[in-house]
């Protein structure tokens, strides 16, 4: 392994700080198995990647039919980018969604009760 | 103009979506009061003036949201209280601000009733006598053609909070955005379920009060990706 540059180090290093927040929200109950599963898969293709970039990346470049490793990268890249946003935007709907429910609920039950009192 | 008998408008409820419309909510309701209407539900979208008690006072009934959800959310509340009574047959809704004309709600009952529809649009555009500010004109044009894309049809006024319901249309249309995307996706499901959408012209005043609020630049790209996703994923 000698003549690693610095982001072999550094990149590995993150993941393995996200991977263990991820398991401990994991355990907390706070995620789902498959949300902890994408999360601890995604980062760990990040730091196999960062530790053996090439091999894994010229790879992938071939597995997609696109001729440049790098643009195949930026790819895949833009491509998770996009479902990680898009999944961000479904849980917020989902969210509001489920707080109007509960504000109107509190508001009708506030109003029968009212009009029972009248 | 005075065909609509106390005993009919009973079985109307106007449904009329507020946030912070202190000093204007009062004068529309005491207005629908005096010209017959019984009931008059003002949903106090979680606003941080008067606007309810001044509601209260001159005669309306109130359901209160404890936090501001958007006048989709509003709207929907209005109409689960209507689908509660099987006495309302007609739900009306309209802004609170007072940028429309309470005398021409009979009018729009009226066309609605004549020409048999399920929702009946009060359209400001189609009458071309309105003054209606060059940005809002700007914005109902993308707010129709988007909305016309998504409903495969050509659309007036999808923007117009000012429409009458038939119950039918009431217990089809589940309204499930919280904002202004709401008046588009009410346009988008009646298509759907195969409602009959009718179109009248309408007067309306605007204010710079009024300009304020309502839908601008932002709001209609917030408007536009929330119906894209409802359409692609929500709608079945």
């Amino acid at each position: 392994m000698a003549g690693l540059e610095v982001y072999q180090i550094l990149v590995p290093l993150i993941a393995l700080f996200a991977i263990t927040l991820t398991l401990i929200s994991h355990f907390k109950g706070q995620n789902t198995l498959f949300e902890s599963f994408f999360w601890v898969l995604l980062w760990l293709g990040i730091a196999v990647v960062a530790i053996i970039p090439d091999e894994i990346t010229n790879a992938l470049s071939h597995a997609l039919g696109i001729k440049d490793n790098v643009n195949a990268i930026i790819f895949i890249g833009l491509a998770a980018s996009f479902f990680i946003h898009f999944k961000t935007f479904s849980v917020i709907k989902e969210q509001n969604r489920v707080i109007t429910k509960l504000v109107r609920k509190i508001s009708l039950t506030q109003f029968e009760t009212k009009e029972k009192e009248k | 103009m005075g065909v609509f008998s106390g005993e009919i408008k009973d079985k109307v409820l106007i449904v009329i979506p507020v946030f912070n419309e202190e000093g204007r909510i009062g004068r529309v309701v005491s207005e629908l009061l005096e010209r017959g209407y019984l009931n008059v539900l003002v949903v106090d979208d979680g606003s941080s003036d008067n606007s309810s008690k001044e509601a209260i006072d001159a005669g309306a009934f109130i359901v209160r949201h404890i936090i501001n959800r958007g006048a989709g959310a509003a709207t929907a509340t209005g109409m689960e209280i209507f689908r509660k009574s099987e006495k309302f047959k007609i739900a009306v809704t309209m802004d609170g601000d007072g940028q429309h004309y309470t005398e021409d709600v009979i009018y729009l009952m009226q066309m609605h009733i004549e020409q048999g529809a399920d929702i009946t649009i009060g359209d400001r555009f189609s009458s071309g006598k309105n003054v209606i500010p060059f940005r809002r004109k700007v914005y109902n044009v993308i707010a129709d053609l988007v909305t016309g894309w998504m409903s495969f049809r050509m659309v007036s006024d999808s923007q117009s909070g000012f429409r009458v319901w038939s119950r039918k249309a009431v217990e089809k249309i589940n309204i499930e955005q919280d904002g202004f995307e709401f008046c588009s996706e009410v346009v988008i499901k009646a298509h759907h379920h195969g409602l009959k959408i009718s179109n009248v012209p309408i007067r309306v005043k605007y204010t710079e009060e009024s300009m304020q609020k309502g839908q601008g630049f932002l709001v209609g790209v917030k408007t536009f990706f929330n119906l894209l996703h409802h359409v692609l994923f929500k709608i079945k």
